[in-house]
This record gives structure tokens, sequence and C-alpha cells, in this order.
């Protein structure tokens, strides 16, 4: 009986091409070229490449906020068509709701399930006690910490127990310590659950010391560069990751993916610059 | 000096500053009051004693006269049918104007195919000096109140319509998707969240409306009326009596300022629970 059932996510060969100015100037622009990529059930996936290559949009492909140009979306086999709502996803603006508590925030998802008012309650206040934000249960939003209000927006979402939880550079506007206090936490919730998290961040460091996989992409038009298992051992101590054994290997190889994608974008609007200067 | 004692001291410290802040507090609001009152009680003064001396009587009245008919009005009971009219008027073509300011936009915010087919029309309408109506409505609808209700209608709508539209659009898309990811249906999006995005919205406009309300129902008595404020005070102004026009205008200042008083609270309220981001 080998691996049976089918992963989580798969894309098949997707292709995203998205369409922008007014009618006399339509600009088509490849957000995603030929992704093509599984996710089996449990594993922590963390995508890391330059700003506008097009990482935001496979998240947003997988929730079924947006359809593929070509190419499919699977999820547990089954294509996904329209909003796919087995999953959570944690944006980078946290969009809470200001006018509510940070209980009735938490409670927010499982008022739209329908989940009675009893039960919404207590798994609401164990998920605010997960993520160390108890006595802040009457507490509005703006009345919390930048790191608060990014750990309220990740109970939010587990709370209702997703199967896949995707996460936007969620950490991305912290300060350093917030930021290595908060990867912590993530990793201990989710040893603890049986979750699939697909996780975007520039942060290499960060990409590796939380996922089971790195996979780097490539600037504009976005495809899949390379993808790095990352074998070090669970538990983790996220505070001293840099000094495990394996860890300069894999951070060398991305760092040379990166490197090399971020001086080709520069390179390319150089001249880019040049062509336009010598037109002049 | 020992831990204790040094707590102790940062209590007392802490207090002292508390109660010196709240005393600068105090005394700067008391301030602000005697400014105020020194200001309006010395033009009230220089009306007073200016009236008949530095200006013609007739015309600039005075507010010892402003009150002798404010007085009279009370007593002899001449102004309630007049005041009825005018409450009557405001109070019907605000309503109307308040629900159909919220129902319209909200229409065009769940439909923007709606919106993009309605939006020249609506422009048109907007565009429309509203004073230019009051003669057409009076000659459709006679002398009665309906007029009035029409054009205070039309004057509360305008505003409660584009603010109420500016709220619901400022629900940003991003979090609307987060919710519908979390299994929210559209109901339910219209009721968590851009009912309470869009209500801080609705509940300024409703206030900024009231006076928009009330120039609406007087333009209408100006026009042609029976009762109403509007013609109290365009009686007084063709017999020259200043002081009945004064009056009437200050029976609809005090209007104003008490309808925009009843809802400050709300508004603060609601913005309380939302802060500006």
């Amino acid at each position: 009986m080998v691996n049976e059932s089918p992963p989580v996510i798969e894309l098949r060969d997707v292709y995203k091409v998205f369409v922008s100015g007014d009618k006399d100037d339509l600009k088509a622009f490849v957000a995603l070229k030929q992704a093509d990529f599984t996710v089996p059930e449990g594993e922590f996936l963390t995508i890391v490449g330059p700003s506008g290559c097009g990482k935001s949009t496979v998240l947003n492909l997988v929730s079924g906020l947006i359809q593929p140009t070509s190419g499919c979306i699977l999820y547990k086999g089954k294509e996904v068509q329209g909003i796919n709502t087995k999953i959570g996803y944690v944006t980078q603006d946290d969009n809470l709701l200001p006018w509510r508590t940070v209980l009735k925030n938490v409670e927010f998802s499982l008022e739209v399930r329908n989940v009675p008012k009893k039960e919404r309650r207590e798994r609401a206040f164990e998920h605010i006690r997960r993520v160390g934000l108890e006595g802040f249960e009457k507490h509005y939003p703006h009345e919390l910490s930048g790191g608060m209000r990014k750990r309220l927006s990740i109970a939010r979402t587990l709370v209702y127990e997703p199967d896949v939880v995707l996460m936007d550079e969620p950490f991305g506007p912290l300060d350093a310590q917030t930021r290595l206090v908060l990867q912590d936490q993530l990793l201990k919730i989710w040893s603890s659950g049986h979750q699939t998290v697909i996780f975007i961040t520039h942060d290499l460091v960060e990409s590796i010391a939380l996922s089971n996989r790195v996979m780097a992409m490539s600037r504009a038009p976005g495809r899949i560069k390379n993808v790095y298992p990352v074998a070090i051992p669970h538990p983790r101590d996220v505070f001293h990751i840099h000094e495990v054994k394996g860890f300069s290997e894999i951070y060398d190889q991305l760092w040379q993916d990166i490197r090399e994608e971020i001086l080709a974008q520069r390179w390319s609007e150089d001249q880019k610059e040049n062509a336009r200067e010598s037109l002049e | 000096m020992n831990h204790l004692n040094d707590a102790e001291f940062l209590e007392q410290l802490k207090t002292s500053e508390k109660s010196r802040h709240l005393f600068v507090i105090r005394r700067r609001r008391i301030a602000i009051w005697v400014f105020r009152i020194v200001i309006l009680a010395s033009f009230l003064l220089f009306w007073e004693l200016g009236a008949g001396v530095l200006f013609n009587k007739n015309f600039s009245s005075s507010p010892s006269e402003i009150g002798r008919v404010l007085f009279q009005f009370a007593v002899t009971g001449s102004i309630k049918e007049h005041l009825l009219a005018t409450l009557i008027e405001i109070a019907a073509g605000y309503s109307i104007g308040v629900a159909a300011g919220v129902s319209i936009a909200s229409l065009f915010s769940f439909s923007s195919r709606f919106y993009t087919i309605m939006f020249p029309f609506i422009q048109a309408f907007y565009g429309i000096p509203k004073v230019a109506l009051a003669p057409i409505l009076v000659m459709w609808f006679g002398l009665g109140i309906a007029p009035k209700i029409m054009i205070s209608a039309v004057m509360t709508f305008f505003v409660v319509f584009v603010n109420t539209s500016m709220g619901l659009h400022s629900a940003k898309a991003e979090l609307l998707n987060v919710a519908r990811v979390m299994g929210a249906s559209f109901p339910q999006l219209v009721r968590k969240i851009l009912i309470p995005v869009a209500l801080p919205y609705t509940v300024t406009a409703m206030r900024v409306a009231t006076a928009g309300a009330i120039l609406g129902a007087i333009l209408g008595e100006f026009v042609a009326a029976q009762k109403g404020i509007g013609v109290v005070i365009s009686h007084g102004s063709s017999q020259l009596a200043a002081g009945v026009v004064f009056a009437g205008v200050l029976i609809l200042t005090l209007l104003t300022l008490t309808l925009n008083g009843l809802l400050i609270p709300l508004e603060k309220w609601l913005q309380r629970r939302q802060p500006p981001q």
C-alpha cells in the first residue's frame, strides 16, 4: 500500500495570464508559467522568490479565488471549481474585523459555518489560548500589537480546522524578534495538528526553518525553478536554525537561485532603461 | 530605598501626575466656554444696543424683540400648526430620503452592471439644482405638504446615497475574499461585513443630511404653502416684521442643531468601535 490517497494539492501544468489596462492599451502579463507540483498531506511547503514572481497567484489559485488560464488544480484528486472552503487563507494584511473583539474575530468563521454558539465559544477560547492571546478576548484589534494581530489572524483561520492553510508572507511586516517568536509558535501549532501548510516568504532563513520542502520560483513569468527538501528533523529550534547541520547547504543553493533571478531582473531592467535612453 | 517604597513612590508620582493632568484639562475646558459665552454675549449686546442707533430697527430687529416674538408664539400657540407642518414634512422627507439612499446605494454596490447602467442618470439627477425642482413639484402636487416632503427627500437622498456607496466600497476586496474562503455566503457577507463597514458612513451622512432635509422643506414652503415655518418667515418678511423673520430662523436653527445632536452619540459610538485605519 504505497501512497494510494491522492496528494492534498496538485497543480497540473498551470498557467495564469492577467490582462490589464483599458481597451486601447491592453496588456497581458504571464504571472505563472507551467506550474506543476503536488503537496502531500501534512507537509509544510514554503515558496520563495523575487517580488512579482507569482507566489501569491499560486495561493489565489489553490484557494479557488481565481481560475487558471490553462491547466488544472486538484484538491484531494478533484478539480477545484469555485472557492475551496476546506482551505484557510492567512493574508499578508491581517484583514481582521475592526468592529469585533478578539473573541468575536475568532468566532467569525465558525459563525458563517453555522457552528452552535456554545461550541463556537469553546473552540474560539481554545485557539486563542493556542496562539497565546488569552486575557485579550475582549480587546479590539486596534488595541493589539502587530505580532498579536498576526497571531489573532492565524487563530481565526485555524479555528475552523481547515485541511490546508495558505499563508502569504504572514510575518512580513513584523520586527525580527517577533518574527522568530511567531515562527516558533507556528511550528509548534503545526506539529500538534495535522494541517498541510503552503507558506510564502521573502526570507530564506524562514523558508528553511519552517518547511519540509522549499520551492524557489523564478522572476516573471513565474515558474518553479528548484525544489529542495529540508531534512532537518523536528522539533526544530528556529532561534538557532542556522547552526544546524545541513542548513547552510540549502541556504547557499537557495541564495544562488534567488541571486540569479534578482540579478537577471536588474539586468533586464537596466537594459530596458538603456534602450529607452538610446531611443531618446 | 527598598523596592516596596519604590513602588509606592511610583504610585504617588502617577497619582499626582494624573490629577495635575486633569486640572489642566478642566482649566482649558472652562476657558473655552468662557470665550464662547463672551463672544455670544458681546454679539447680542452689540445688536441690542445698536438697534435703532447704528442700524434701522425695522430691518435689524433686536434680541429682546425676537425674544418677545418667540414668547408670543409660545403663549398664543400660533406657531404650533406651522411648526407641526414643517416637522411632518421634515420627518417624512428625511425618512424617505434615508431609506431610498441606503437601498439604492446597496443595489448599486451589489450589482456593478446595474451601477454602470444607472450611473449617468444618477449623475444628471444630482446635477439638477434642487431649488429648480420646487416650483414644478408645487405645480404638480399643490400647496399641501406633498411637494415639501419630496424636495426634503431628494435633498436627503443624495447625501445618504453618496456616503453609503462610499462606505460599501470601502470594504476591502481581500477581506471579502478571506471571508468567502472561510465559507461566508453572500447574505452573510452583507450582514457581517458590508453593513458593519458601511454603517459609520451612513450614520454620518444621516447626521449631515438633517440640514438638507430641513432646507428642502423650507424651500418648498417658500415657493407656495399655507403652513410651515417657511411661511412664517416669508410672511414676516413681506410685512417688514424683522423680529418674526429672525424668530423663524432661530427656530429652524434650533431644529437643525437638535436633529444633529440626536445622531452624534450614535456616530461616536460607532466610531469608537471602528477606529479609522
